[in-house]
């Protein structure tokens, strides 16, 4: 008789790692201080080591891994600086050591002194046994960094000249009014005008930027990034430097940014000041001293809408007209459609179904042909309601064709609708 | 900055993890900073030398701790 055997394996669910570089010796930090009064390096790292532990803890969703704080299953550690391995570096030589057993197994323990010029990152690259698979899972862990901060000299700061949480109300926006009147030929465009129609509320920004060291405003020797901040799928911070793709940062320095509010939803930005610290040329070394976050919100404040007009239609009209008036904190809001898209409907009595809606024109004002909307002569259809609806426009866009090329004007400036 | 031995039985006692310390050739002694000394809510003491003198430390500044390391501590 002939046997064929059937191998049944457990199943298991991959392990998921959480993995974080972490300074575990609390008042020997990354960061020593230069005292230049006293000349010392404070804490001086050979008396009191910094501690770095690569913290990594293992689970699985079967619960089929056991060791959660997973220090003491490394293997193949290297701790690297700026990218290169520690062991291969003479300027370590001595002045390291790495922990080998225990729940703290791949710590780094540094004797090394920095001076205030010195800036290193630190990252660890080890692997864990995954017994039940028979393979190795690798772990990778970067983003902490040691320096050294000069007593002796203040700390770099920025201030904005808008608030941090920047509103962009376009009902109160007289630039966005004055391009639309323009735009529309309802008046003729002037520099004087533009300028007048310029104020805290257009949408052409200008974010005052000044960098203090201690108390002194900064001009030279300081350079500047402008992020914008995003979140990705896991929740965590994503940086991305604005280049000349982002429209709506229109120019940026050390002194000012300026951005149109018109292409903004809601976004979030983050400035950073950096100091060269060293080098020349491309081997400069350029160090963050300062960094500060604001956001631009668009808003889509209440309003309030009425038809203007609700007079009778006489006998021999063959058409009417009526226009929307809409208010804002009492106020009537000029030229509704530069901020709003007005949509016009009408009702009209239908033999079969009841009422008819027609759909017509959208904008501030409309004019409807009768017959055709279905108003007639006798007590059941010689009526007909009016009425629209309206939205608030979004955040501009930019032109773009199907190559997504984007459309300038002659004089090379980029087309935005909305 | 000031620097602080005491006995590596009573920096345990205190909660001090004597592995994140420099420790002396056998073991028995441990360096400490002052700001350790600040920071740990169960020293009392007004200043650096009433809290080294609670933990049974001798103070040393950086030279001084520099010698001490050399020799046979």
């Amino acid at each position: 008789m002939e046997i064929t055997k059937k191998r049944l394996r457990k199943d298991f669910e991959p392990i998921t790692l959480a993995m974080s570089l972490v300074c575990i010796s609390d008042n020997s930090p990354v960061r020593q201080v230069y005292n230049a009064a006293l000349l010392e390096i404070e804490p001086e790292r050979v008396a009191s080591p910094c501690t770095v532990l690569p913290h990594v803890v293992a689970a699985t969703s079967d619960n089929s891994w056991v060791n959660g704080r997973a220090n003491s299953l490394l293997a193949s550690m290297v701790w690297k600086v700026d990218g290169v391995d520690i062991t291969g570096i003479p300027a370590w030589i001595g002045l390291y050591s790495i922990e080998t057993t225990g729940e703290n197994k791949g710590a780094l323990i540094i004797s090394r002194n920095l001076y205030p010029s010195e800036h290193f990152a630190l990252s660890f690259e080890a692997v864990i046994t995954d017994l039940r698979f028979g393979i190795n899972v690798p772990v990778k862990i970067d983003g902490i960094a040691l320096s050294c901060a000069d007593k002796s000299e203040d700390d770099y700061s920025i201030s904005i000249g808008e608030d941090e949480i920047i509103k962009y109300d376009p009902f109160k926006d007289n630039l966005l009014l004055y391009e639309y009147k323009v735009a529309h030929g309802i008046i003729a465009g002037s520099t004087e005008l533009r300028a007048a129609a310029k104020d805290l509320n257009c949408f052409d920004r200008t974010i005052a930027l000044d960098v203090y060291q201690g108390k002194n405003i900064v001009t030279e020797g300081v350079t500047m990034k402008l992020f914008k901040v995003t979140t990705d799928i896991g929740g965590n911070a994503v940086l991305t430097e604005t280049t000349g793709t982002d429209y709506e940062i229109v120019s940026k320095s050390t002194s000012a940014i300026n951005i149109d509010l018109r292409l903004i939803t809601k976004a979030e930005y983050l400035i950073i000041i950096y100091v060269n610290s060293s080098g020349v040329g491309s081997a400069i070394v350029a160090n963050e001293v300062a960094r500060k976050q604001f956001s631009i919100n668009r808003l889509y404040p209440k309003f309030i809408g009425e038809v203007v007009s609700g007079a009778g239609i006489l006998p021999g009209d063959r058409e009417t007209s009526n226009r929307v008036a809409i208010t804002k904190e009492n106020s009537i809001v000029p030229y509704p459609e530069c901020v709003l898209k007005i949509d016009w409907f009408s009702d009209a009595y239908d033999a079969i179904t009841g009422i008819k809606t027609n759909t017509h024109n959208e904008g501030q004002d409309v004019v409807i042909e009768l017959e055709k909307a279905g108003m007639g002569d006798n007590h059941l259809d010689n009526w007909l309601d009016i009425y629209f609806r309206a939205t608030q426009k979004g955040a501009f866009e930019v032109a773009v064709d199907e190559s997504a090329e984007v459309f300038t004007d002659e004089n090379d400036e980029i087309l935005i609708f909305n | 900055m000031k620097y602080i031995v005491l006995d590596t039985q009573r920096a345990l006692a205190l909660g001090f993890n004597p592995g994140l310390y420099r420790r002396s050739k056998k073991g028995i002694r441990v360096i400490i900073n002052e700001n350790d000394l600040k920071h740990n809510p169960k020293i009392p003491g007004e200043t650096i030398e009433d809290k080294a003198l609670f933990v049974n430390g001798k103070i040393y500044d950086i030279n001084e701790i520099h010698n001490l390391m050399k020799g046979n501590w």
